[in-house]
């Protein structure tokens, strides 16, 4: 299906991306880093807004600069900040947007009313953009990348506006989607992938740390991940000995959750670890 | 077992990938046309320039009124029409051009665009396919009416001002075509019509006298030559697609 192949962006001496090499089937590939690690470059040179410094990107072993029109007709494509027409409805937006991707008429008026019902749009679908909210305007462009049927659905930062009830529906939709396409989603949200992906990217020095199922980034921290108790006053000299991953006030006391491949804290007690926690390890001191 | 029966979609890009395998086709600016047309119509393919349309069109208004009124009380008639011809014959052109151009860079709807089946360089070529021959019809028919009232050759000033226009046009696509950046096209839109005004400015007749003195035989084929560059670099400015440099 889609290949990256020993991809490197520079910009004059700086080098955004090094070596990056990615298979992808179908399903949800989770592409996680920390903001400036460099996925939107690599998404944008996967949509083909950007051309790669060296290396290759091939759709069924062709390159995708070669199939031109062919490619970014099977693609479906959401940007970090999806650009509207203030002035256009939804339905006129997505009939825009369906004969730019070569959709027959007929093709795009059966699927128009579908994408709008999918998306909880229905009843706005004739108001005009400029009166919706961000949620709503998020919804129109999660439709617009379902145009067409992709075969390769990108979302950059989908869920930027959702309320927690259309991140859920959201992350149904795209369950549902990837037995037939290749979804690929870039996010710093860990809580946007760890239900649905398949297979998780994670981005580090601007090269791949690590291509993996949640359950195989999760056995790496098996038996390291503890919770316990402590006084608020213990939590610097806690800090400078293990690596926090969460807090919260439970019961007059700091419950903490941490890493501690020693096992060096008697009362603590060990818990399983989660994406959330993968992501936490990885980024330390990372600003996220 | 029950098998759905494919989307209209799916039937669509099957049927599409059986015709291209066998029988792969070479598209040509005519059909590229043909089926821009089949498939956007005009109504998408200016979809949000109408206002530059406009504004184009009633700043070229008030230059060739502008043009009428001036004209004739110039001392040397045939050399200063000469002059203006060349400087301005791209103006309309080039008006339509360089707003649309900037319009489509600042438009937020930019990146989706640029991932469909026909993206912004598509859309481009063809306004600007469009933009040339408004400009080529608009321009030979006020040349027309000004040497029918000037008593001056027509033939002649009308292969002037389309050898101009085509000249600028060629330039200009070819700036879009390898410029890495929106700023060469626009540098190139803006320098024509600063460099012919400074030097018609610094050489009042000797400019014009100079356009004036270089024969037909010489304007028909050098325009010829740039509207088949401009044809050819038309095209494949959508077939070999730069990513964004225009727009960036």
């Amino acid at each position: 299906m889609l290949s990256v192949e020993h991809i490197t962006k520079k910009y004059k001496d700086f080098t955004v991306l090094e070596d990056i090499n990615l298979n992808f089937e179908n399903g949800v590939y989770g592409l996680i880093a920390p903001n400036g690690a460099g996925k939107t470059t690599l998404i944008k040179m996967i949509v083909t807004l950007l051309r790669p410094t060296q290396g290759v990107i091939r759709w069924d072993g062709e390159d995708i600069w070669k199939l031109d029109w062919k490619y970014r007709e099977l693609v479906g494509y959401l940007p970090q900040q999806f650009g509207y027409y203030r002035n256009y409805s939804p339905r006129a937006y997505l009939r825009y947007i369906s004969a730019l991707k070569g959709l027959s008429r007929s093709a795009a008026e059966e699927k128009i009313p579908e994408l709008l019902r999918l998306v909880s749009l229905a009843d706005a679908a004739d108001k005009k953009m400029k009166k919706f909210s961000g949620g709503m305007i998020q919804r129109v462009g999660i439709a617009q990348a379902l145009l067409g049927e992709p075969r390769l659905l990108i979302l950059d930062e989908p869920t930027a506006g959702l309320d927690p009830k259309e991140r859920a529906h959201f992350r149904n939709l795209l369950a549902s989607l990837s037995r037939e396409c290749t979804v690929i989603i870039s996010t710093h949200i860990v809580s946007d992938v760890e239900s649905i992906a398949n297979q998780v990217i994670l981005l580090k020095d601007h090269r791949v740390l690590r291509q993996a199922s949640i359950g195989e980034l999760c056995a790496d921290l098996e038996g390291c991940v503890y919770e316990t108790s402590i006084e608020d006053s213990r939590l610097p000299e806690f800090e400078k000995k293990y690596q926090l991953l969460a807090q919260r006030q439970e019961h007059g006391k700091l419950a903490v959750r941490f890493i501690d491949r020693a096992h060096a804290v008697p009362d603590a007690v060990c818990v399983p670890p989660n994406l959330e926690d993968v992501f936490l390890s990885t980024y330390e001191g990372a600003e996220t | 077992m029950k098998i759905d029966y494919p989307s209209q979609i799916e039937i669509d890009r099957a049927v599409e990938t059986i015709c291209d395998k066998a029988l792969p086709r070479r598209e040509s600016l005519l059909s590229f046309i043909r089926n821009m047309n089949a498939q956007l119509g005009l109504k998408y393919i200016f979809s949000g320039i109408y206002d530059v349309l406009l504004l184009s069109g009633a700043v070229f208004l008030i230059a060739v009124v502008l043009c009428f009124k001036w004209l004739p009380q110039a001392d040397d008639v045939p050399s200063a029409l000469g002059a203006a011809l060349f400087t301005f014959a791209p103006f309309l052109y080039l008006a339509a051009f360089a707003l649309t151009l900037l319009k489509e860079s600042t438009n937020p709807g930019l990146p989706v665009k640029m991932t469909c089946k026909y993206t912004v360089y598509h859309l481009i070529a063809y306004r600007m396919l469009l933009f040339s021959l408004i400009s080529g019809i608009v321009n030979t028919s006020y040349v027309l009416v000004l040497c029918l009232r000037l008593d001056l050759p027509p033939l002649y000033f009308i292969c002037l001002s389309l050898s101009a226009l085509f000249l600028f046009s060629a330039m200009l696509l070819l700036s879009l075509y390898y410029a890495r950046s929106k700023w060469p096209p626009l540098m190139i839109s803006a320098g024509w019509i600063a460099v012919n005004l400074i030097l018609w400015r610094a050489f009042p007749v000797g400019y014009g006298s100079f356009l004036t003195q270089i024969p037909l035989f010489v304007w028909v084929p050098a325009g010829a030559a740039c509207v088949v560059l401009y044809l050819y670099k038309l095209k494949k400015l959508t077939t070999n697609r730069r990513p964004f440099y225009a727009f960036s």
